[in-house]
This record gives structure tokens, C-alpha cells and sequence, in this order.
């Protein structure tokens, strides 16, 4: 219901935030040990990376990996409720998503305040993300795709082949190549028993984050999502219907 | 079992008031004499095209002139309390202050809840209002006309309890087909009532 709060705050000062620049005058001198600096902890950064990749990312071939552990990747949210809230930089909202599987490849996304007021209501198909509702100011291009991407990577499966699978210390990670450059990491337990959590991004540096806790009647328990170039994080705690 | 059903639901339909002069007048005095509310609620949130209901239960609290109070309990925690242009929202995480005049919805929403509870509804140039009645209740239908209201809302019904003319129940049916329902229960009139429920710092 305070949703519309957001744009209580000025565009300029989202961008600021945004690209986290500081406008201040800078001395030269300061400047040159500032990139000195960072040049070399992005250098020993890449070096430690590369070392421990080394050593700790197996390869493995689609046809070595269980139906199970294929499931387990393929996982989503069908029927359930969860209570939900959103940081963006100072400012908190909270509501109920509500998901709801009309049938075996589409699904309705829901947010209503605590109070009952519907935000939006969101139509996800294999290929089609369709607005059934929308409160007008929330109709925005970059808060829909978030909302579009973020919950759409919930409800919605691949059925198309992984580029790539790898295993990394307990985790089996299943990537999918999006087109433009943009890959999506879907990681699941050891033991192939449920989906741990999902990665958003180019090939190196993921943007979204997604962790996954839990699983109760088919449904994830617990749902976190950080934007890192935004101060962005979603929570969602499934209750009771 | 044909002549039970047909004889509920003849209880429960509803006439227009032969009163309604009277009605009003009565309505309208108990609710400028109404100093205090402190009810259960059920709140039901039905999703018309997926079938779908949202249960929440909490306890209501209004104090003359527009302080309002709405804690729910189940299935999750979250306090929403209104008083002198200032809201204040807590969840289980944060909880925040805002200025209830920089907010159109939040205003529209808190002078739904205020009229309706302490009556002034009834005056109200929002809507028009269609009054009924049965033996034991009486039922405000009101259409809204005001703009915002009317993008928003088809109707809004009030349901108020013939013998202490308190609201037994809110029915805001939205454009879209959904509808919010609200059932008070247990509830208790003007008794004492602390301000400090009524808070809104942090």
C-alpha cells in the first residue's frame, strides 16, 4: 500500500546511488595510490580466483548427471504464499506474493499489501510475461523487468540444455546462456535434493543473487534475492494459506 | 430441509430501510458518539480469477476522532497504526513512519476505515448510498462517484449490527473482481482506551 513511497525519492539521487560516484574534486596524488591500490588488489584477487578455481571446479557432462539432480535444478515455486519484503536503499515495503500455477506451464504472481490491496498481478507462459494488473505507478520499465526477471527465474523452468555443469565444493551448478552475454546459474545440493540457489549475470561478475533455504510441499521456505549494483533485496518466508 | 434453507436465507436477504430518514439520523448519532472500538477481525482477501483467499485475523482499535489501529496476528505480524496525518507500519523487520498526506492511497484507505467505522459514511458526497435492512442488521451499499475512489472500487458495503449499531462487517469490492472482506467479532464500545496504542514514533 506505501509502495508508491519510492518515488518519494528523486530520480538524481537513485543515479547517484546507482553509479556510487563521488562528485567531490580530487587531488592527483590521492588519485594515482588510489589506483595503485586498486589495481593491485583487483590483480591478487583475480590471481587467489584463478588459483582456487584451479583446484576446486570439476567439470561434468550431462550424461553423467542424475534425473534427480536434473529435478532438483528444475524446481520451482507452484502454490504458496509468502511474506515478503523489499529493501531498496532507506526504504522498506512488505506485502504478500501469492503464486498460483493455473496449469502445467503458466503461472500467476500476485502482491497484495498486508491490508489487501493488490499491487500487481503478473502472468508468467514459457515465453510471455503478461501484466494483468499493475497499480499505476509501478508501471515502470525498470521496475517491471526486475519483478519480470526476479520472480519469473521462480516459477519459470529450462527446458533446454545447460551450456555447462560444474561442481564446485557441494554444489552441482547447471548455467544457461541467455543471449547478449548473459548467463544464468542454477545450483543445486549434493545430494540432488533441492535447489540452493540461482545466479544472475555475465560470465564472471553475477549482478542478482538468489538464496535458496528449505523446501515444504514442493515450495521453497525461503527466498532471498540481492541486486549488487542496486541496494536492492527481496525476502520472501513462506506461511500458511 | 427445503423450508430451513429457504427460511435462512430469508433471514439473511435484505430490504430497503422503511426508515430511512430515521435510520440515518440514528447511525449518524452513534457514531458521533462512538469514543472507542476495540474488535477481533478476520480479514478474507479473495482473488476472483484464481480462485485464491488470503485469511488474516487481528485486533482493531479506533479512538475519537481518526486514531486507528490494526494489528495483525496470524499468519503474519505487522501493526499498521494511524493517528493526526502520521502513520506509522511495523513488520517483523523494520518499521517505519511516513506522513499519511504524501501518501493518496493510504488517505483514501484511512477515510474508508474512519467513515465507515464511526459512521459519517452516511453523509458521505464519495458515494451513493443505498440503505436495506433485516431483522437484525442493517446494510449500506455504497457506489463510489469521487474519481479516484470509482478507478478503484465498484462498490463498498457496510453491514451494522441493528442492536448496538456497531459494523459487524466491510465488504470493498475492487473494479478487478476482487473483493476484501472484514468480520468484527467480540467487539467492545467505548471502553477505555490508552493513547499510547495509538503512537506513531518509531
Amino acid at each position: 500500500m506505501y509502495f508508491p513511497a519510492v518515488y518519494s525519492v528523486p530520480p538524481c539521487e537513485i543515479f547517484f546511488k546507482f553509479i556510487n560516484v563521488d562528485v567531490s574534486p580530487v587531488k592527483p596524488k590521492a588519485m594515482l595510490s588510489f589506483l595503485r591500490h586498486t589495481m593491485f588488489s583487483l590483480g591478487a584477487t583475480a590471481f587467489v580466483l584463478s588459483f582456487s578455481s584451479c583446484h576446486t571446479i570439476k567439470k561434468l557432462e550431462l550424461a553423467t548427471i542424475t534425473t534427480d539432480c536434473i529435478q532438483a535444478s528444475r524446481q520451482r515455486i507452484h502454490n504458496a504464499t509468502y511474506n515478503t519484503k523489499i529493501d531498496f536503499y532507506k526504504k522498506h515495503f512488505s506485502g504478500l506474493l501469492l503464486f498460483k500455477a493455473v496449469n502445467d506451464t503458466d503461472n500467476r504472481v500476485v502482491f497484495v499489501t498486508e491490508t489487501g490491496f493488490k499491487l500487481f498481478d503478473f502472468e508468467f507462459t514459457p515465453h510471455n510475461f503478461n501484466i494483468q494488473y499493475c497499480l499505476p505507478p509501478l508501471r515502470k520499465k525498470m521496475i517491471l523487468n526486475i519483478f519480470k526477471n526476479d520472480l519469473g527465474q521462480l516459477v519459470q523452468s529450462d527446458t533446454i540444455s545447460p551450456l555447462h555443469i560444474n561442481q564446485k565444493d557441494s554444489l552441482i551448478t547447471f548455467t544457461f546462456a541467455r543471449g547478449n552475454n548473459r548467463y544464468e546459474d542454477y545450483s543445486v545440493d549434493s545430494k540432488c535434493s533441492r535447489l540452493t540457489g540461482i545466479e544472475r549475470g555475465g560470465k564472471c561478475l553475477k549482478q542478482v543473487t538468489t538464496k535458496i533455504s528449505g523446501l515444504t510441499r514442493g515450495n521453497f521456505d525461503e527466498i532471498d534475492i540481492y541486486h549488487r549494483p542496486v541496494k536492492l533485496h527481496i525476502s520472501l518466508k513462506q506461511i500458511e494459506r | 430441509m427445503f423450508m430451513c434453507t429457504a427460511f435462512t436465507a430469508m433471514a439473511q436477504s435484505f430490504a430497503p430501510v422503511k426508515d430511512e430518514a430515521g435510520t440515518r439520523k440514528k447511525i449518524a448519532d452513534i457514531g458521533k458518539n462512538s469514543i472507542s472500538i476495540k474488535a477481533d477481525f478476520v480479514q478474507e482477501k479473495n482473488l476472483a480469477m484464481l480462485s485464491e483467499k488470503i485469511t488474516s485475523k487481528g485486533t482493531f482499535y479506533f479512538k475519537k476522532d481518526n486514531k486507528v489501529r490494526l494489528e495483525y496476528h496470524q499468519p503474519f505480524k505487522y501493526l499498521l497504526v494511524i493517528n493526526d496525518g502520521k502513520i506509522l507500519i511495523k513488520d517483523d523487520a523494520k518499521s517505519t513512519q511516513m506522513d499519511m498526506h504524501k501518501n493518496k492511497i493510504f488517505q483514501e484507505v484511512n477515510n474508508i476505515i474512519i467513515s465507515c467505522v464511526n459512521g459519517s459514511a452516511i453523509g458521505s458526497t464519495d458515494f451513493d448510498i443505498k440503505m436495506l435492512e433485516n431483522a437484525s442488521q442493517l446494510k449500506l451499499e455504497m457506489k463510489p462517484i469521487a474519481k479516484g475512489l470509482k478507478d478503484f472500487f465498484s462498490s463498498i458495503s457496510i453491514i451494522i449490527d441493528k442492536k448496538d449499531y456497531s459494523v459487524a462487517r466491510i465488504e470493498m469490492n475492487e473494479v478487478s473482481g476482487d473483493n476484501t472482506i472484514i468480520n468484527f467479532s467480540n467487539k467492545e464500545l467505548n471502553g477505555n482506551m490508552d493513547d499510547k496504542l495509538f503512537s506513531v514514533s518509531k
